[in-house]
């Protein structure tokens, strides 16, 4: 049972900027019905980039360095290490800056993100984005998962589902997602869902007005366009 | 709009050469999904339900237009099992309702619903010169993706008959843009100016122009209710007003023009749009338009469903009223309170004048106010008080609010009616007296030479204390001088205004010198019930008027 409040411990030394190996592991997409495709980012450091950025956890269809930003998730704090032109709420950062709920981060001229910790009861983290720039598909958010990822109604959720009767809740437990509801009753393929379950890639998660499923995104790294 | 029941899963591929990933939209129109073609272009795939002959018919037609703030319909192809889909171009991004919703549920600023008029009118104009009406302009079809505004659903949905508007229920997001023409069957592009100006018309203000329980309720409120243009920027009223005409000929003609005129109003070009006087049938020539004759249905339109092209005479344009009317008879609001509604208000405020009463009496018997006059006890004085005050808050709150909100009774009814309810509390309150052994204070010095003792043989007052008839004329010139109406309105400025007591308690000191009615109960009396009726009359705040007259009009319809 993960603790909602706090992340687990993590080495507070930084990757080295250049020499990270990104391999797009952990990286997820959850696709909501009514509501939007959405990233899941699990890893403690998460790289930003262009489009040639091959080895970025989102890579974004907008001129960026292959390695723009890098945020770090140290302890339930976030840090935004630039290593191009990065502002953090109109103040261009040097070397790194502390994100906070509701930062405005912007990345070369043009590109804009939006940062937010919609609960305290959460470690995670979500980046929206606020210019048009997307991946080259397109994509309603980011989430940054420390432990859970909080999906329903109320703005305290990192993925708002305005039209859900309650939330949802995803645990991120070492490779494996598990899913939870407090109050809807909810089938996982088909099979009915009591207390919490693991949901695996394909599976299909309903409820009386919901429907979602996760799709991992490993090795789909060099040709995630093509799914046939 | 959710997710309940698609009918595919996600990763399934009913349509060869796309997979479905997830479900974006249900409706009894059909289903739409977001998928992935084999070679990774993302589109939207709408499965057709119902009327597929029709739908499919409307959709080839817009197969290929091509304009920057439409959706583009890439192609129609049929599954395996014979089943139509429609493969359209996905766009990303909030669609207008959502945005309205999340962002602006008050209504947005002036700039922003005009760069979504903007592109809605390039892409309207564009169809309607091509010779297609929309017919279903709605915030839910509208959407902007890299600051372009791009209008949904072209070709679709397009089945609104009389016969089947009752029962197709999921249409009910579109009657609040209908317009009125629709129910004799004319789909004239002017439906698409009238349904942009409901959609404008919400942007401002946060709501749609006609609210109701029912479609029959809101389709008849389209069809017989001027807009309440009050809520909405006041150099914008006529350019709405124009646009939101029950007749399409006396309508806005086009989306260019509404941008015009709308543009023209915010930079205070306004042509006088509203003292037009009602027009004769046919082109209609106005400022800032370039008026052709009107065309109903232009050459090769899309007209799916019966037409009948009837042209009813030209309903007079009523002006809209002004909210806070200055005649002094007049309700403060006009509105259309239904009897039960102001049955309710009037009992609700009846049970709370109790409360209140009792506490004032309580506060002037613990103060000292009443003295003990003569032999009655203080307690008994006091006790006379507050029953009298009481009867007169309950005649008062029954009086006014038997025609609140209407301003047809003639200011000579409202002040006759209240001055024979007065006249009866005056005869109650020294009936009560009497009963009770209770006098009242003296009369001042200032009193006693009085101008008013007695009306021919009628004595006012005898041994220092009122008669009957002085205890009537007193309550009801009371009642009939003062505008109590105004004190009980549910839009009144303030629940509680200092200055109707003053004036009140002015109007009854003024009446005790007269009348020879003793001036410590005449004011006491005058200001208890003043307080009394405006703390116990139900009050709306002024933010959550707009609603409420909404609902009454509503209900009302």
């Amino acid at each position: 049972m993960p603790s909602l409040t706090k992340t687990r411990a993590m080495p507070t030394q930084r990757p080295p900027a250049a020499g990270s190996t990104s391999t797009n592991e952990d990286r997820f997409l959850l696709w909501i019905d009514g509501v939007g495709a959405f990233l899941l980012l699990t890893r403690q450091a998460v790289t930003i980039g262009g489009p040639t950025a091959a080895d970025a956890d989102i890579q974004l269809l907008a001129s960026l360095s292959r390695k723009h930003a890098t945020i770090h998730r140290d302890d339930g704090n976030y840090l935004l290490e630039a290593h191009g032109p990065t502002s953090v709420d109109q103040r261009p950062v040097i070397e790194s800056a502390e994100l906070r709920d509701g930062a405005e981060i912007s990345l070369g001229p043009t590109v804009r993100l939006a940062f937010h910790r919609p609960t305290v009861l959460s470690g995670s983290g979500r980046l929206s984005f606020q210019s048009d720039h997307r991946p080259s598909r397109s994509l309603d958010g980011v989430v940054l998962v420390a432990d859970t990822c909080l999906l329903g109604p109320g703005r305290d959720c990192h993925i708002r589902c305005p039209e859900w009767d309650d939330s949802v809740i995803l645990i991120h437990r070492r490779r494996d997602w598990l899913v939870r509801s407090p109050r809807l009753s909810l089938e996982i393929n088909g099979k009915r869902l009591r207390g919490e379950a693991p949901i695996t890639d394909g599976q299909i998660v309903t409820g009386s007005d919901l429907r979602f499923h996760i799709e991992s995104l490993t090795e789909k790294s060099s040709n995630r366009g093509v799914q046939r | 709009m959710t997710s309940r029941k698609f009918t595919f899963a996600p990763e399934s591929t009913p349509l060869a050469g796309f997979t479905i990933k997830r479900g974006i939209q249900r409706g009894g129109f059909g289903e739409v999904y977001y998928a992935i073609s084999d070679g990774g272009k993302e589109v939207a795939l709408k499965l057709l339900h119902s009327h597929v002959d029709i739908e499919r018919r409307g959709t080839e037609q817009c197969l290929n237009l091509k304009h920057p703030n439409l959706v583009s319909i890439l192609d129609i192809k049929l599954d395996d099992d014979g089943d139509t889909w429609v493969v359209m171009e996905y766009v990303s991004g909030h669609t207008l309702d959502q945005v309205l919703a999340e962002d602006y549920p008050g209504g947005m600023p002036v700039a922003e619903v005009r760069s979504w008029l903007a592109g809605l009118a390039s892409g309207v104009d564009y169809l309607h010169d091509r010779g297609i009406v929309h017919r279903d302009l709605k915030p839910q079809n509208l959407y902007r993706e890299s600051g372009h505004v791009k209008i949904g659903d072209i070709g679709l949905s397009k089945i609104i008959t009389p016969s089947q508007r009752g029962a197709q229920t999921e249409s009910i997001g579109t009657i609040y843009y209908m317009a009125p023409e629709i129910s004799r069957g004319e789909y004239g592009p002017e439906i698409d100016v009238y349904s942009s100006a409901a959609i404008v018309y919400e942007l401002l203000t946060g709501h749609v122009p006609f609210e109701g329980e029912t479609t029959a309720e809101i389709l008849n409120r389209h069809l017989t209710d001027q807009p309440d243009l009050s809520p909405l920027p006041r150099n914008l009223r006529p350019v709405l007003e124009h646009a939101l005409a029950k007749d399409p000929a006396a309508r806005t003609q086009s989306l260019g023009d509404f941008l015009t005129e709308f543009d023209d109003a915010l930079a205070g070009r306004t042509p006088p749009i509203v003292d037009t006087p009602p027009q004769p049938p046919g082109p209609t020539q106005q400022p800032g338009t370039q008026s052709t004759p009107t065309q109903h249905e232009p050459p090769g339109s899309v007209v799916l469903v019966g037409s009948s092209r009837s042209r009813p005479g030209q309903v007079p344009v009523r002006r809209t009223q002004v909210f806070f009317p200055k005649d002094h008879h007049g309700p403060l609001a006009p509105r259309n309170i239904s009897f039960s509604q102001r049955a309710l208000e009037a009992t609700a405020g009846m049970a709370a004048a109790i409360l209140f009463t009792g506490l004032l009496t309580a506060a002037g018997h613990l103060t000292g106010m009443f003295p003990d006059a003569d032999q009655s006890a203080p307690l008994l004085t006091a006790v006379a008080f507050g029953l009298t005050t009481l009867l007169g808050a309950w005649a008062l709150l029954v009086g006014t609010k038997a025609w609140e909100g209407t301003g047809r009774e003639s200011l000579s009814v409202r002040r006759l009616s209240l001055l024979l309810l007065g006249g009866g509390v005056g005869a109650a309150g020294w009936w009560l007296h009497q009963a009770l052994l209770v006098d009242l204070p003296p009369l001042a010095e200032s009193q006693t030479a009085g101008l008013v003792n007695s009306i021919g043989s009628l004595e006012l007052v005898r041994d220092q204390q009122p008669t009957l008839a002085g205890y009537v004329i007193f309550f009801g010139l009371l009642f009939g001088i003062r505008r109590w109406w105004w004190h009980t309105d549910g839009f009144r400025p303030k629940r509680l205004r200092v200055l109707s007591l003053l004036l009140t308690v002015s109007v009854s000191w003024v009446l005790g010198h007269v009348l020879q009615f003793p001036l410590a109960a005449a004011t006491g009396w005058g200001l208890g019930m003043a307080i009394v009726v405006q703390l116990s009359a139900p009050w709306v705040a002024p933010e959550h008027r707009q609603a409420r007259l909404q609902q009454e009009g509503a209900t009302h319809a």
